[in-house]
């Protein structure tokens, strides 16, 4: 399957942690890149082993990115990553963020080295959006490059080194270079059509200078072309600040983060407890303190930065464009804000989460959010990530200062690729019914086989892509069915598929019956109709059942019969199972056009959830197909937590109403006889 | 036999000059009786609790255990006993992590004979003791079918919580420098802290690797005191404090040297929580060449519980009026291994410190400021019985329970709020015949002393 990819640059640098602790025997074969076989194959769901969960060992360096792939069967995906330099598992880590699912990207896992499948205590990590990752191979003394994995093909390629000298600490200008304990890296300039790296920026530990690598991405392998000081005086640890970079002094620095827009490049100044910034505009490099004061070892937030105290500040990310720099202030356990907004004055600096010198793993509501060294922080839509690094934990922060969950990872280290401990089906937003099975859009698509008789499922993972990225264009889950259609993508295995059909440029509204499915196409360039899709191997071929018929969100009765809401106050309706079915009109008064958010037919009724230009509605309704009356079955429609808040998906199964009860995290069944709601206790099945 | 390694031995075996030169400056010498004015930290020169100096995470993983492939820190749990393990072989070192750390399943018997029961207290539901639970399990597994267990130290669920010098323990003519300590606490699988706390102690040495340069109590003072003028959250501080320790803790050229290992003593009450707190002694003994055994010792300065409130405890009591000093002049004292108890000798020490004991002479109800002195020395009483006044009140208020450096609280800023307050604080009452100075006022004192004696300046530097 080819695959068209475009990687959405949100956050390009990271940062590290700990200076590099006792040099061991290690491999000292160099790497070169070349047309070798993968180099680090990453596993997916169906292969890790039964139960077990997602370790960690000592993670430092995270940077979060997008992955948005186009497949050219117009199914369009958006899927986000972390990529965790695993420190003490010598390995680069992805974090899939909608299931938590981990897999080793680069390295062999628990096993140092220094060859093309191996890294040696990593600690930062940054990715281009061209999926070129740059590592901070710190054991190594040297940075790595790789090509990451594009969606739907989790092979990487083998590491080569691009600066510096394998396993040899020092200080060189000439040739590759020479590094001494490398540790912060992030991606600075981009080639002109914004896709491709043109320049680096690395923490010269050890060596307690800024350095820049220019790269050649042009070429294979990619090379560095030029390495040049920007900051610091090699080997001296110490502080200054100057309008010169090579007159300024800094001390272990660490983490680093650069703002294309306004060409300053933010480095954690480790050694020296202070934040600092090196303005890059100009051709210029001064170099200032941005927060803290140099030598004073504390916490505190303050209106004026300079007034503010760091301890071991680590890792940093700028989250939104220009507006706020995130720091991973370790010594303190907290995460830090500063305001680096253009028009900021003082630039306040205020603690995002952690509680100072607190440590511990508490996540957030209600009890105070507790980090233990935290050393990476990445930021992706709205969301801050925190590479937690005594803890071995990744963390996910939603809201300011309470809203910290565990994302993946165990609190005793290891070295293990899979889900996370803990169990989660998100928050659902498209649901279907199958007998006692039920097939959930929440963390990926899972599929819960319910007991009977119980308000308990166990659920398994079929996929964890995102399906809710679908739904703005769509997407809908519908019953599983034995369908052999290639045009149409088959997710899950097994005799079950799942069928979206979407494309960002035309809208395509796709509806299962029990024998066919219903594609309705309105603007493709040519052959616009809306086909029928019969459910039969082997007979791939669409007949045509209407011309083109801009349907809205459409269902499918237990004997064939389509209903979609075309204008206010009406049901459109036609017969599918008929070659030349005719669309009529069932009068529903009080309806709204577009109001639908899902609906389902079943037993003469459709069920359905709400939605409204600014919101959803929280309660869930049917329309009898008879008489056209529309009532409530369960929920309060502007009261959230009625018990449903903002729900989802619909499906009948049996007397049972489930629905997708997306605001509060998940699925809950109405008995149909006595309008009673009740709770689905979900939990992993082994 | 006592625990103290020969510091002289260590010079007549080892000499690894080319490291030692590495590590020393030039000798600068320096006046040590200037006239100013001492100033002393203790928090960087004596009592080194701050996180930046013993989390792992902070001071550059020095107290890591490291992973499977890789070795621990210089300050981890795990260096430092794999330094005092001489075997060889794969199996005769995990005998020796077996040996010590399942001392607590079965009945031990100290070096002068007493016997300690063993901790197995089980939780309700459960047939496995605690110490299984909270300890073994964590980095062993066990082989049902030879009831052996593989250790792996790198899982050693121990944290380091202190690094303590103790100048406070040098003998009058400074041959014997005192001694280090560093103290590590347990964490259960859970993450939760565990009232269970290790200190592995060493005995300073008198001589460097190098066979040559002398180390007295006076140079050791110094190079610890240099320590309060490096900021204490500096990569500088760490090395200098780690080329120091080298001197102390590391074993070089495997079974040809010791390290100075002097005691390792444990002190807890999460493996029987329904009896009181437990400190028991450990020292390494030497069985052959290639093996050497973790192994019960009797607990310094605590007389055998059988002892209290008999005549013959009174009895030395009274003939040792040190006991009755004011202040904190007794703290030098140290008792016997054994004492003349009918007629001949006898063992004096416990095999073991148990708390609940409030050392006092027959029939008394209330110990004597000379009792209360003696309590002091010894484990249970400095750790808890001899903390209470007659009332049965902490000597000082606000004085946290039984620990010195507690492991179940977080450390603060700077770490202190881990230490008790018979260290940090003086007692407010004067009146008091058994008044609390503040240990770590007294500790000071005796390294202000140690700073004012002639010395050879010797500096350990790290290397550059």
């Amino acid at each position: 399957m080819t695959l068209s990819s475009s990687r959405h640059f949100l956050d390009l640098c990271a940062l590290s942690l700990l200076a590099p602790l006792l040099a061991v025997a290690c491999q000292s074969k160099p790497t070169e890149a070349a047309a070798t076989p993968i180099a680090q194959e990453a596993l997916t769901e169906s292969e890790i082993p039964a139960g077990q969960r997602a370790k960690f060992f000592a993670p430092t360096g995270v940077v979060a990115y997008s992955d948005i792939s186009s497949l050219p069967l117009e199914r369009a995906t958006k899927q986000d990553y972390l990529l965790v330099a695993d420190t003490k598992n010598h390995a680069v880590r992805r974090v899939e963020l909608a299931t938590g699912f981990v897999s080793t990207v680069a390295g062999t896992l628990g096993v140092p080295g220094s060859g093309e499948t191996s890294l040696h205590g990593p600690t930062a990590v940054a990715i281009a959006p061209s999926s070129n990752v740059f590592v901070a191979d710190t054991g190594n003394q040297v940075i790595r490059h790789f090509r990451t994995a594009t969606l739907g093909n989790t092979n990487g390629q083998p590491l080569h080194t691009i600066a510096g000298v394998p396993t040899q600490a020092g200080y060189a200008t000439t040739g590759t270079g020479q590094f001494k304990d490398p540790a912060g890296i992030c991606i600075g300039e981009l080639s002109t059509d914004g896709n491709e790296v043109a320049t680096l920026f690395v923490a010269d530990t050890g060596n307690a200078v800024i350095r820049k690598l220019t790269v050649n991405a042009t070429r294979e392998p990619l090379a560095v072309t030029s390495i040049e000081l920007v900051a610091g005086t090699p080997g001296q640890h110490a502080f200054a600040d100057a309008s010169s970079g090579s007159l300024a002094k800094f001390n272990h620095p660490n983490g680093l983060a650069y703002d294309r827009i306004s060409k300053k490049l933010y480095v954690a100044d480790t050694g020296n407890h202070v934040v600092r910034v090196i303005d890059l505009a100009n051709g210029a490099s001064i170099v200032s303190t941005l927060a803290g004061a140099p030598g004073q070892y504390g916490h505190h937030d303050a209106v004026d930065a300079h007034d503010a105290r760091f301890a071991q500040p680590v890792g940093l990310t700028i989250k939104g464009p220009s507006q706020i720099l995130q720091v991973a202030d370790r010594g303190s356990y907290t995460i830090r804000e500063i305001d680096i907004s253009p028009n900021a004055g003082l630039r306040q600096v205020s603690t995002f989460a952690g509680e100072e010198w607190k440590k511990g793993s508490a996540d957030g509501i209600p009890a105070a959010p507790r980090f233990r060294a935290p050393s990476g922080v990445a930021s992706l839509d709205g969301v801050t990530y925190v590479v937690d690094t005594g803890n071995n934990l990744v963390r996910a922060i939603k809201t300011t200062g309470v809203g910290v969950s565990t994302l993946t990872g165990q609190r005793s280290p290891g070295a293990a690729d899979g889900l996370p401990e803990s169990f989660s089906i998100g928050n659902p937003s498209a649901i279907a019914c199958d007998g006692n099975r039920l097939y959930i859009n929440g963390n990926g698509v899972q599929a819960v086989d319910l007991e009977p008789g119980a308000n308990v499922g166990h659920a398994r993972l079929l996929t964890s892509e995102s399906w809710t990225d679908l739904k703005r264009v769509g997407t809908r889950l519908f019953r599983p069915l034995v369908y052999n259609v290639e045009q149409l993508d088959t997710v899950g295995g097994e005799t079950s598929i799942f069928t979206s059909v979407a494309n960002v440029d035309s809208i395509n509204q796709v509806v299962a019956c029990p024998n066919s499915l219903i594609d309705f196409q309105s603007s493709e360039p040519s052959g616009d109709s809306t086909q029928r899709f019969p459910f039969v191997d082997g007979q791939a071929m669409p007949s045509e059942l209407l011309p083109a018929y801009r349907f809205d969100l459409a269902a499918c009765s237990e004997t064939g019969r389509v209903y979609s809401c075309l204008a206010d106050g009406e049901l459109s309706t036609f017969d599918s199972t008929v070659p030349t079915p005719v669309v009529t009109t069932v009068s529903v008064p009080g309806l709204k056009k577009y109001e639908f958010q899902d609906f389902t037919i079943a037993g003469g009724f459709a069920y359905y959830t709400r939605r409204s230009g600014t919101g959803r509605y929280h309660d869930v309704r049917k329309i009898d197909l008879a008489t056209g009356a529309i009532s409530v079955v369960a929920g309060d429609a502007t009261t959230p937590g009625s018990p449903f808040t903002a729900p989802g998906g619909v499906c009948v199964s049996g007397n049972n109403l489930f629905v997708a009860d997306t605001g509060n995290g998940a699925v809950r069944r109405v008995d149909l006889t006595t309008a009673q709601v009740s709770t689905v206790t979900i939990t992993r099945a082994e | 036999m006592r625990k103290v390694l020969r510091n002289s031995t260590r010079a007549a075996l080892f000499a690894v000059p080319v490291l030692v030169a590495a590590l020393l400056a030039p000798n600068d010498v320096r006046n040590a009786a200037a006239s100013e004015p001492v100033v002393v930290d203790e928090f960087r020169e004596l009592m080194l609790v701050h996180p930046a100096i013993v989390d792992p995470f902070l001071n550059g993983g020095r107290s890591h255990n490291g992973t499977a492939t890789e070795p621990g820190g210089p300050w981890s749990l795990r260096t430092l006993l794999e330094a005092a393990n001489l075997s060889q072989s794969t199996s005769g070192k995990n005998d020796f992590y077996a040996a010590f750390f399942e001392q607590w399943l079965t009945a031990q018997t100290a070096d002068n004979g007493a016997i300690i029961a063993p901790r197995v207290g089980t939780p309700a539901g459960s047939s496995k003791p605690l110490v299984e639970s909270l300890l073994l399990d964590q980095f062993s597994t066990l082989d049902p079918a030879t009831n052996k267990r593989t250790y792996r130290l790198w899982q050693l669920p121990f944290e380091l919580i202190a690094i303590v010098y103790r100048p406070d323990l040098h003998s009058v003519d400074g041959s014997d420098p005192g001694e280090l300590r560093f103290v590590y606490k347990l964490v259960g699988p859970d993450g939760a802290d565990v009232k269970f706390t290790l200190n592995v102690e060493y005995a300073l040495p008198n001589v460097l690797w190098d066979g040559e340069s002398v180390m007295n109590a006076a140079a050791w003072a110094n190079n610890f005191h240099r320590l309060g003028s490096i900021p204490i959250e500096s990569e500088e501080y760490l090395r200098t404090l780690e080329a120091m320790t080298f001197q102390v803790t590391a074993r070089l050229y495997d079974s040809f040297s010791t390290t100075m290992l002097k005691h390792v003593r444990t002190n807890e009450l999460a493996f029987d929580p329904n009896s009181t707190w437990q400190l028991r002694e450990f020292v390494n003994q030497r069985v052959s060449f290639y093996k050497s055994r973790l192994v019960p010792s009797s607990v310094d300065d605590t007389p055998a519980e059988s002892f209290n409130q008999t005549q013959l405890l009174a009895d030395f009591v009274a003939a040792n009026p040190v006991l009755e000093a004011p202040e904190t002049a007794f703290m030098n004292f140290r008792l016997p291994e054994t004492i003349q108890g009918g007629g001949s000798l006898v063992s004096f020490l416990g095999g073991s410190s148990n708390a609940g004991i409030r050392w006092r002479a027959p029939g008394a109800s209330q110990p004597t400021l000379a009792f209360d002195n003696l309590g002091l020395l010894s484990c249970n009483g400095c750790h808890q019985d001899n903390k209470l006044d007659g009332a049965g009140n902490m000597h000082i208020p606000g004085e946290i329970e039984f620990y010195h450096v507690k492991p179940d609280v977080d450390p603060g800023q700077l770490g202190t709020s881990r230490l008790s307050k018979f260290l940090t604080t003086e007692d407010p009452d004067p009146s008091r015949t058994a008044r609390r100075p503040g240990e770590l006022k007294r500790r000071k004192a005796e390294l202000v002393q140690l700073l004012a004696m002639p010395w050879t300046p010797i500096w350990l530097n790290p290397a550059p």
